[in-house]
């Protein structure tokens, strides 16, 4: 079964299968994408699965400010017992998230982490996700910079 | 049913094996499965699993089949194109030494783009799961596909 589920302007396409739920992430995930997930994991765990899994494989950036949203939602849905894992995540969003210490508290099936930049050889596409890439690496640097520059 | 075949090619597609490994541990997976894995040196645990298939068994399986996970093999395309079965195609990569070159990569591109479930990630097994496609035979014209994969990928 595939639903979609939004909250304010947000809509994320959560697949179920078995009664385990798939949360495909947004490209991007600033504080209101944060919320909306607070509010949709909240949603989903009234169905008391035995865990839940976070698809970031379309997510190419976390803003660290909503850092605190995405810890107390995964920490709220762990006081039910019910486990969070995350699959396919790229490496500027795995550092992002081993700062924010999200990783401390979430599993991560890391042979579901795979960079596509890896796989597409050819030039055209290449290109294009050479393009995303770049762009998601500034914006994550840029973030990294600002965090230093605010902790000291 | 649900039906894993990687082909014969002489190079192993292990990122299908664990992907399908993953699905299982996580549940997703709980109906019987049957796997052909080809050269893989790794396969799904507590499954049926062979390295190869005849032909007339392969078709067996197949046509026994609710669902097909699939490399994207050209051979198994064709015989995948005539039977009446939701399926999805995950591509070999030439990065990962699943196969010569990225012929598959190109060839799921835009196959992608003709609306074919394609597999990048795991996930997108999980989302075919969970509301399985199935493709009428003659979706796309051969030539028009040929003309399509030319135009895209030809360097010359």
């Amino acid at each position: 079964m595939i639903c979609n589920y939004s909250h304010l302007a947000f809509k994320f396409k959560v697949s179920i299968v078995n009664k385990v739920p798939l949360i495909e992430l947004p490209s991007e995930i600033k504080e209101p994408e944060a919320f909306a997930l607070q509010e949709i994991l909240c949603q989903l765990s009234k169905n008391q699965p035995l865990q839940i899994i976070l698809d970031f494989s379309k997510t190419s950036l976390v803003d660290f400010r909503c850092s605190e949203i995405l810890l107390n939602s995964v920490q709220s849905i762990k006081r039910k017992e019910i486990k969070t894992i995350c699959w396919s995540i790229n490496k500027s969003v795995m550092n992002t998230l081993k700062n924010m210490k999200f990783t401390e508290v979430v599993s991560v099936d890391l042979d579901t982490n795979i960079d596509l930049f890896l796989i597409y050889n050819s030039k055209d596409i290449k290109s294009m996700v050479l393009y995303k890439k770049i762009k998601s690496f500034l914006a994550n640097h840029v973030q990294n910079l600002l965090l230093k520059a605010y902790k000291t | 049913m649900i039906l894993v075949t990687v082909g014969t090619e002489q190079f192993p597609f292990n990122r299908l094996m664990r992907w399908t490994q993953i699905l299982i541990n996580r549940g997703f997976i709980q109906e019987e499965i049957v796997v052909q894995y080809g050269s893989c040196t790794v396969w799904p645990s507590g499954v049926k699993a062979s390295p190869l298939f005849s032909q007339a068994q392969f078709k067996d399986l197949v046509h026994q089949s609710d669902l097909i996970i699939s490399h994207c093999g050209e051979g198994t395309l064709l015989l995948l194109e005539t039977v009446h079965k939701p399926y999805i195609l995950v591509p070999r990569s030439k990065s990962f030494g699943e196969h010569v070159d990225d012929h598959q990569v190109e060839l799921a591109t835009v196959l992608g783009q003709l609306e074919l479930p394609i597999a990048w990630f795991p996930g997108d097994l999980v989302r075919f799961l969970a509301s399985p496609q199935w493709i009428p035979p003659g979706t796309f014209s051969t030539l028009d596909f040929c003309q399509n994969l030319r135009n895209r990928f030809d360097q010359n």
